[in-house]
């Protein structure tokens, strides 16, 4: 039954062809079979999802995510439900509270199975900064899902549930999306409230959705954005019936493809599954053009100043007082936050927070920290130029599918470029989508990037629908 | 370029003891990273203001209104070390 999409779940639910409870026993069945080798999930709730789902049976589905299986990121709070992060800082967390969007996702019947495996405290690109162990790719155990939110990718992609969020700091929710054939929403910052989400870097991080298709993503947006008294950085602006808009022909819609984002940066296979599907859209009406984002080079550096500016300073929360990993060798107040962080952080983590430290620290901050301020303005305003012509941008999500587990860990500036196509999106807080747009000659999944206007997700989805209808690399499932 | 001495003293900024071991490691790897983003540098954007946020933010009020509080067991449960439903920690005062 999970191979279905939501409507066709929601239908069988309200036809009595299955009980939420079934649905829930099914994802159950599959993370069993398949999970002792993937390790997508940290952290199962299945006493809590099985009540839950019972209750369900006895009440009509009046909200189509009524019954539905969900997978949550570690990194997003969930009252009683241990929440790691992936680190061994948080190995025995019990939240006291739920996050907004798990509020949201229960109040309307979704059912949360567990929480997803994900690299620590979302630094990485590969899942194998986790405390908990690398979670493997459904395509081939040999590779990595991507990360940070690998987990969450995994287990849609396998089948394991329909859908679940991740979030999306450099990347984090498009980039394992792409390397693992499914469709990965980043939404505009500020339209998914951030309440609950563990800070990484709060100026970037936004809760995202992973799918197989277009219409349950869009299904699950719907559910869980708008503002929240609880984070004022959450938008007032109306969230939009996405779903109703996925179906508008995008005939006339004008698309910028960036020549920088085509260069030899990305492989030749990748480059053709975008020089492909721009084909697609032209044979669909769509107007696809060369533009430019001169200051691509420059992303990357400045992501690795802010992000770890932000989070040395939101991590510093973690010292071994009120909660989280106490070293049992310290001595007094000094060596507790000490040691409890050197014990409790991997070495990711710390290196990160010293990156940030450094960046942050007297005499440093100007040439570090304020000059990557500005070059956010410059690319923000590389984007406004697009956009006053353009409706959309798209390219390829990754510049490679994904790569082998080992291969990239020692490689760190590497594993760093990696994100050089999804970082431009979260400096500058736009939307953006990866959705599956083709296979490598050894069968590896390849994501086509879709890049969309402030709080402009519905051409997002549209332009994403219209793709899904003429092609079928959404249909594809792994051999498990 | 940093040194080792420079990556204790950061570390120390930073609360997180470095083991002295891994240090040549560590050193080379951050020399590494900022490296990569000293690529900024070559950048002129004196007269570029900065992004500190995507959104251009305002202040929000709301009125003050009373809600229940955090129950206290729950946030106890996940302390390293409590007595007396407080938080123990080492001395700070020595007599």
């Amino acid at each position: 039954m999970l191979d279905r999409s939501i409507r066709e779940l929601h239908q069988a639910i309200k036809n009595q062809e299955v009980t939420p409870s079934q649905l829930v026993n099914e994802s159950y069945e599959k993370i069993s079979q398949h999970d002792k080798v993937l390790n997508s999930f940290v952290t199962l709730n299945e006493e809590r999802a099985h009540a839950q789902a019972k209750s369900l049976d006895e009440q009509p589905a009046k909200h189509v995510l009524h019954g539905i299986p969900v997978g949550i990121k570690d990194n997003i709070i969930t009252k009683d439900l241990r929440t790691t992060c992936g680190s061994k800082m948080l190995a025995d967390f019990n939240p006291v509270y739920n996050a907004t969007v798990i509020e949201k996702l229960v109040a309307a019947g979704a059912v949360p199975v567990g929480k997803l495996n994900m690299d620590e405290f979302a630094m990485g690109s590969s899942n194998e900064t986790s405390y908990f162990g690398v979670v493997r790719n459904p395509w081939n155990t040999d590779y990595v899902p991507g990360g940070s939110s690998g987990g969450s990718a995994a287990a849609v992609a396998a089948g394991l549930v329909p859908v679940a969020l991740g979030s999306d700091t450099g990347g984090s929710v498009r980039q394992p999306a792409a390397l693992t054939g499914i469709v990965g929403m980043k939404p505009t910052y500020g339209r998914i409230s951030r309440y609950g989400l563990v800070a990484f870097a709060s100026s970037f991080d936004q809760i995202g959705i992973f799918s197989r298709t277009i219409e349950d993503n869009a299904l699950v947006l719907e559910a869980i954005a708008g503002l929240d008294p609880m984070d004022n950085t959450s938008s007032p602006l109306p969230v939009e019936d996405y779903t109703a808009k996925i179906k508008k022909p995008v005939s006339g819609m004008r698309v910028g493809v960036p020549a920088e984002y085509m260069s030899d940066i990305v492989t030749p296979e990748v480059r053709a599954a975008v020089e492909q599907a721009i084909e697609i859209y032209r044979s669909l009406g769509v107007t696809v053009e060369e533009v430019h984002m001169p200051h691509l080079k420059y992303v990357v550096p400045a992501y690795y100043i802010i992000a770890p500016s932000e989070a040395s300073s939101n991590l510093s929360r973690f010292d071994g007082m009120r909660f989280g990993h106490r070293s049992s060798e310290a001595t007094d107040i000094e060596s507790i936050f000490r040691k409890s962080r050197a014990e409790g952080f991997g070495d990711e983590v710390k290196r990160r927070i010293l990156i940030g430290t450094y960046c942050l620290s007297a005499g440093h901050f100007d040439s570090y920290y304020m000059k990557a301020l500005k070059l956010r303005t410059v690319v923000k305003e590389d984007f406004d130029a697009i956009f006053k012509e353009f409706d959309a941008i798209i390219g390829p999500t990754t510049t490679a599918p994904a790569f082998k587990i080992g291969e990239n860990k020692e490689k760190t500036i590497d594993m760093y470029m990696n994100d050089i196509l999804t970082i431009p999106a979260n400096l500058v807080g736009l939307p953006a989508m990866s959705i599956p747009a083709g296979f490598s000659s050894d069968g590896l999944p390849i994501g086509l990037q879709l890049t969309g206007k402030h709080f402009d997700e519905a051409t997002l989805y549209q332009l994403g629908h219209a793709f899904e209808q003429v092609t079928d690399y959404h249909t594809k499932r792994p051999t498990l | 370029m940093l040194e080792t001495k420079d990556i204790l003293k950061i570390g120390d900024l930073a609360k997180i003891e470095l083991d002295q071991q891994d240090m040549e490691k560590v050193t080379a790897k951050i020399n590494e990273i900022l490296h990569l983003v000293d690529t900024i540098q070559e950048l002129d954007l004196d007269h570029v203001e900065p992004m500190i946020h995507p959104n251009p933010l305002q202040n929000v009020f709301r009125d003050d209104q009373p809600q229940a509080a955090a129950e206290l067991q729950p946030l106890l449960a996940n302390v390293p070390e409590v007595q007396d439903e407080q938080i123990k920690v080492p001395t700070v005062l020595k007599a």
